[in-house]
């Protein structure tokens, strides 16, 4: 393959962006995760940290039982454990979230790296497991291009967008939808119309953590096979990145997830194939476009009212 | 008659409730009966808020009972109360601002959280609410975009939405303007007349002989009277809600504003904090030794005029000139160089920052603190924190303890001793005496006399016409950001402030 | 020399006017958050089957055991301390500055391009402090743009410093893979002028003067100026602070402008006194590891130098232990967050407690 006639070519399209589909799994798993939590009021700054785990406990489970979904299982809870401890600092004891997500993804980077070491001794070469394959969905797979690129994905990349389905709409059409954006919107009048705001906050928070520990157990048990000592490389800020871009949107998150999920893919096609365009202007862009978009879109852009901000019972 | 044979829609039986040792409410009881406006009148810190945030189920009583309907009923949440049939509308609204009032309503509409909404049912059933009690809104429009007042019908629907029949309504017209409470008196009349009972709670004697049937009065925290309203006398209420200690200050003798300018301003214009423009023109003139009574209803521009006057808010429009020099609007720390003090009305995130220790609080605002070296002298800095908080009677473990810790009055005479300090030319004051008990609001109002003998300009913001025409020289009337009246208080009536406070002529 | 004794005299002061009973709690609470953290650290070291007190001598004794060790300390502590400085600057405001890994990778920048052929052949000796200057400038500006976003546009200074920092990286990974590159690995030529050594026989140079000095400097801006005053008081109450005449936006500004100073001078030390050359990973997640300092340190002068000290010791002692023990390194990256997570913890309960004495006294 050489220069710029192979670059439009059917098949480097289908390749590009199939791949393209593959690096955005993770980010919607973690996107989604976010919205939940971020509507609720609580960032997930911790969203790298949470990967980390998912990453590493469904490596070893799925590497131990020998069986995926096993994998996927612990993966999913051990983001959800781990994201307990998050969300009892800043929604219980209410202290910045900022730095609590900051802390705890020095955590999460330490104690994978730790424990990874500890289990699997110094030499870097992790045993490779089987990962997830792909399905290919009868009739849809055959639509030139776009078949080959959405529908001969692994059962992970489906369910990601199922589970974005799921939470649209149930942002959209449900009480707890409601309950979740009247608990980042103003908890205490939340809290006047009886709901439980610490309550909904941290289930809020869990969500997210168990949705992160899938997109972790899909970078380890989905492309790559193995775990490898911070694997999760900037994605749970990427993921901050697509659910402002998104504007708390979960459909839109799969969209943006995409489209990051595709920048990186050409990165690492440049990367390999050597470019003019220096490879680190792409692993840059998701970051520079969140920091336009959040300067230019500016006040159009409107989170919810009180993400970031602790809230205090009034009760005695 | 009918009344007599029923139950009583909600009755409390010696409530009582101790913060820190001193009972904010003590045993109270309270009767309401269906088809009746009971209004619940007292100053600020009588205890009114407590004893509805006992109702409402947001603080626990430490002793008494709660009667809903004749049977005793344990309420520890909101939603407990909402069972029970009670709902409230705060002062604070508790509305979600981006949701329209369908949506706020449907948060609490009946099902589980993850039960489906179905907002075509709650709209159908809010318009019917709305035709039955006479209630005019917007369902649809995200109701941070609506007035207050519209705000505060929606509050009043969703508590009908829920079924409730006893409605509390805490100082429901502090917030509107005078033509606005016609229409909220027309949709209580209709819900007493569908038999629900409404609690009234309000410091405003005029608005509760027009809404109420009866009237029980609270003060420091004992139920101090009940009347029918009917046979209300004006003066036995405002005995009984004041208690008998209010000091004399008819010896206090005006003079004739004297001596040269020391502030003028003129056609200022400003926004509050909704970007809603307040100010429409404002000229004032104040002397030196002179106090400036400036009286209203609130949200007629006094917070943004004390905040541009003391430079704090930037006007949008007019000048403002003090000792005859031209102020730059832009420059805050200038109003403060040239010797315009400022007693903020939230003494406790504005006067002071909450988590410094008292001497660090010393210094805020305070352009003249003592100095080593271009450096803050923090030994000389306590040493004249302490001394000055002793001259001013501020009771408290030393100039170490934060704020945060101080009582209301305690940090109230903090901030008016350091704004004393230096003589200033002008002393803007913003309530400064609301929320006080009585003796700590006479310290702070003989201090301002004082200042005011010394020279100092004084402008006084306050919702309390006693304490105006008490100590000022001078009474101006803002409405709708404007000045529509300037009195001398021993050459004019209550009757004619308030009617120039609201909109009308004299 | 004068200007120093007085600086030294005022920084003792402020000092004392630290204690009292909240700064005894303080310092309750941080004592308590480091063992209860060393003590489930202990669990982890039990569970791979060391010895925890071993494991602690190897982190935090044997390090201070010969000159040349220390030396290498003192390589850690140095922009720890440097980072744990800015980034106090901002809490004092209540802001979040999580950018220090991008400021320092921008002020190492900057002392590398004049350091490195041509300019550093040409300035020689002058390198140095041109480029230390120039690496303060490049990182104030760096923050400076997260500090404009915010007050112009009002973008959350938390999600750009952390965006910024990433876009840093890429930016270094880009200038030590083309312009500046030189050899056959992505970093550049060696600078032409180091920092002296205070001490042949060690590593340790002058950048700790430099760093203590300013940590001197920083207690004296945050407890006897009129800026700092007023930087704590915007962090306390953003309307008390504007009560007071400030100017809200130009001190966010500000107190972005000089964390990102901080910072710069930590990565242009990092050049000019360590590595000597501008390479991917250079600042070495010191950036994040400063907010551990700056939050260990209660932004206290003195207690940022004492939890930079700690942090180093750890940095520092975590190979050897590994080394000698078994332990993975990454160890100490959990016992700086558990440290952390306990001092929030330990805040929290202090608050419920003061809150609790404020209802009972009050009213």
């Amino acid at each position: 393959m050489s220069g710029t006639t192979s670059f439009f070519s059917s098949a480097f399209l289908a390749a590009l962006f199939s791949s393209g589909v593959r690096q955005s799994i993770p980010l919607i798993y973690g996107s989604v995760g976010d919205t939940v939590s971020e509507r609720a009021g609580v960032m997930g700054i911790s969203l790298e940290g949470e990967m980390l785990f998912g990453a590493f406990f469904s490596y070893l489970f799925a590497l131990r039982t020998g069986s995926l979904w096993t994998g996927v299982l612990m993966g999913a809870l051990s983001g959800m454990l781990s994201s307990l401890i998050v969300a009892v600092w800043s929604v219980l004891f209410r202290q910045d979230q900022s730095i609590i997500g900051i802390m705890f993804n020095i955590l999460a980077m330490g104690f994978t790296n730790f424990l990874n070491r500890a289990i699997f001794g110094t030499s870097n070469a992790n045993i490779s497991i089987e990962t997830f394959q792909p399905i290919t969905i009868p009739g849809l797979s055959k639509i030139p291009l776009i078949g080959e690129i959405f529908f001969h994905q692994d059962i992970l990349a489906y369910l990601s967008v199922v589970l974005a389905a799921a939470v649209f709409f149930m942002l959209r059409r449900t009480k707890l939808g409601l309950q979740l954006a009247a608990v980042g919107e103003n908890p205490r009048a939340a809290q006047a119309s009886g709901i439980q705001v610490y309550r909904l906050r941290i289930l809020a928070y869990m969500f997210c953590g168990f949705a992160a520990g899938i997109a972790g157990a899909s970078l380890t048990l989905g492309s790559v096979g193995t775990f490898t000592e911070s694997i999760s490389a900037g994605r749970g800020f990427i993921c901050l990145a697509i659910v402002i871009l998104s504007r708390w949107d979960p459909l839109a998150a799969v969209a943006a997830s995409f489209g990051f999920g595709s920048i990186q893919a050409l990165q690492i096609r440049l990367q390999v194939q050597g470019s003019a365009l220096p490879y680190q202007v792409l692993v840059a862009l998701p970051y520079l476009i969140t920091v336009l978009v959040l300067v230019l879109a500016g006040h159009n852009i409107r989170a919810p009212r009180e993400l970031g901000v602790p809230f205090e019972k009034e009760s005695r | 008659m009918s009344n007599e044979s029923r139950q009583p829609l909600l009755e409390l039986r010696g409530i009582t409730k101790i913060f820190g040792g001193v009972p904010a409410n003590d045993s109270i009881d309270l009767t309401l009966h269906r088809g009746e406006v009971l209004a619940l009148l007292g100053e600020n810190g009588a205890g009114k808020s407590t004893l509805m945030n006992i109702i409402y189920g947001i603080y626990r009583p430490d002793a008494g009972h709660i009667l809903v309907k004749g049977t005793e009923r344990k309420i520890s949440s909101p939603k407990d109360a909402m069972a029970c049939g009670i709902g409230m509308v705060h002062q604070h609204f508790m509305l979600i601002g981006r949701f329209s009032a369908v949506e706020n309503i449907c948060l609490i509409s009946a099902g589980g959280a993850l039960s489906l909404l179905d907002q075509k049912k709650v709209r159908d059933s809010l318009e019917e609410l709305k035709g039955r009690y006479g209630i005019e809104v917007d369902l649809d429009c995200p109701v941070e975009q609506l007035s207050i007042s519209m705000q505060q019908k929606i509050e009043i629907l969703k508590l009908l939405y829920t079924g409730a029949d006893i409605l509390i309504l805490d100082e429901p017209t502090a917030v509107l303007l005078p033509q606005e409470c016609g229409s909220l008196f027309e949709i209580i009349r209709h819900m007493t007349e569908q038999d629900k009972g409404v609690i009234f709670i309000s410091h405003k004697l005029d608005e509760v002989m027009e809404i109420s049937g009866r009237i029980d009065v609270l003060s420091h925290g004992r139920v101090t009277g009940h009347v029918n309203t009917a046979e209300a006398d004006k003066d036995l209420i405002v005995r009984m809600m004041s208690g008998d200690n209010v000091p004399d200050m008819s010896g206090y003798i005006k003079k004739e504003p004297r001596g040269e300018i020391a502030l003028s301003c003129g056609g200022l214009e400003a926004f509050d904090d909704r970007r809603v423009q307040t100010l429409n023109g404002v000229e004032l003139t104040v002397h030196r030794g002179e106090i400036v009574g400036v009286a209203g209803v609130e949200g007629n521009g006094q917070n943004e005029l004390a905040e541009v006057l003391a430079g704090v808010r930037r006007a949008s429009a007019g000048r403002i000139e003090v000792d005859g020099r031209e102020m730059d609007l832009s420059d805050p720390a200038g109003f403060i160089e040239c010797g315009i003090g400022y007693i903020p009305s939230d003494r406790n995130t504005v006067g002071t920052v909450p988590d410094f220790p008292l001497y660090e609080n010393w210094l805020l605002r305070n352009r003249s603190y003592p100095q080593k070296r271009g450096l803050i002298d923090l030994h000389a800095v306590q040493e004249q924190a302490s001394q000055a908080m002793a001259d001013f009677d501020v009771r408290t473990t030393g100039c170490l303890e934060r704020s945060a810790n101080l009582s209301g009055g305690n940090l109230q005479k903090f901030i008016l001793a350091r704004e004393l300090k230096n003589d200033p030319k002008v002393l803007i004051c913003s309530y400064p005496t609301r929320g006080l008990d009585v003796k700590a609001a006479w310290f702070i109002r003989s201090q301002l006399t004082k200042a005011k003998e010394r020279g100092t300009g004084v402008v006084l913001f306050s919702g309390d016409l006693d304490e105006l025409f008490a100590i000022s020289d001078r009474i101006v009337v803002l409405y709708r950001g404007k000045v529509v009246g300037q009195l001398r208080p021993e050459k004019t009536t209550t009757q004619e402030v308030i009617l120039l406070m609201m909109g009308g002529k004299p | 020399m004068s200007v120093l004794t007085e600086m030294s005299a005022s920084f003792q002061k402020s000092v004392t006017h630290y204690r009292g009973a909240s700064g005894i709690r303080k310092a309750a609470i941080l004592l308590l958050s480091v063992v209860a953290a060393m003590l489930i650290g202990s669990l982890l070291i039990l569970a791979v089957g060391a010895d925890p007190l071993e494991a602690y001598y190897y982190m935090l004794l044997r390090p201070l055991s010969s000159i040349t060790s220390i030396g290498e300390v003192a390589m850690y502590f140095t922009p720890l301390l440097l980072v744990g400085l800015g980034v106090s600057v901002t809490f004092h405001a209540k802001l979040s500055n999580l950018g220090g890994e991008g400021q320092m990778l921008f002020g190492a920048l900057g002392m590398t391009v004049v350091g490195v052929p041509p300019v550093g052949s040409f300035l020689g000796i002058w390198s140095l402090p041109v480029g230390i200057l120039l690496g303060i400038l490049m990182g104030a500006l760096w923050a400076a743009v997260a500090g404009f976003f915010r007050v112009r546009f009002n973008a959350s200074e938390i999600v750009v410093t952390l965006m910024l920092n990433y876009i840093a990286e890429q930016f270094i990974s880009y200038i030590v893979f083309y312009p500046l590159r030189s050899g056959a690995e992505p970093q550049s030529a060696k600078i032409a002028c180091a920092l002296p050594k205070i001490y042949q026989g060690s590593r340790i140079n002058w950048g700790v003067v430099v760093a203590l000095i300013l940590a001197a400097v920083y207690g004296v801006m945050i407890r006897r100026t009129r800026f700092g005053y007023h930087l704590r008081a915007l962090g306390g109450s953003e309307r008390a602070a504007e009560y007071s005449g400030v100017r809200k936006k130009r001190y966010y500004f500000l107190a972005m402008l000089i964390s990102g100073a901080f910072c710069g001078l930590a990565g242009a030390i990092q050049i000019s006194g360590n590595t000597m050359r501008l390479m991917e990973g250079v600042a070495g997640d010191v950036g994040f590891s400063g907010i551990v300092v700056a939050m260990l340190g209660s932004m206290n002068p003195v207690g940022v130098v004492l939890a930079a000290l700690f942090m180093a010791l750890l940095s520092a002692g975590s190979v050897t232990m590994q080394v000698k023990t078994g332990i993975p390194a990454s160890f100490t990256s959990v016992l700086e967050a558990l440290i952390v997570l306990f001092i929030l913890l330990g805040m929290a309960v202090s608050a419920a407690q003061s809150k609790r004495k404020k209802v009972n006294t009050a009213r």
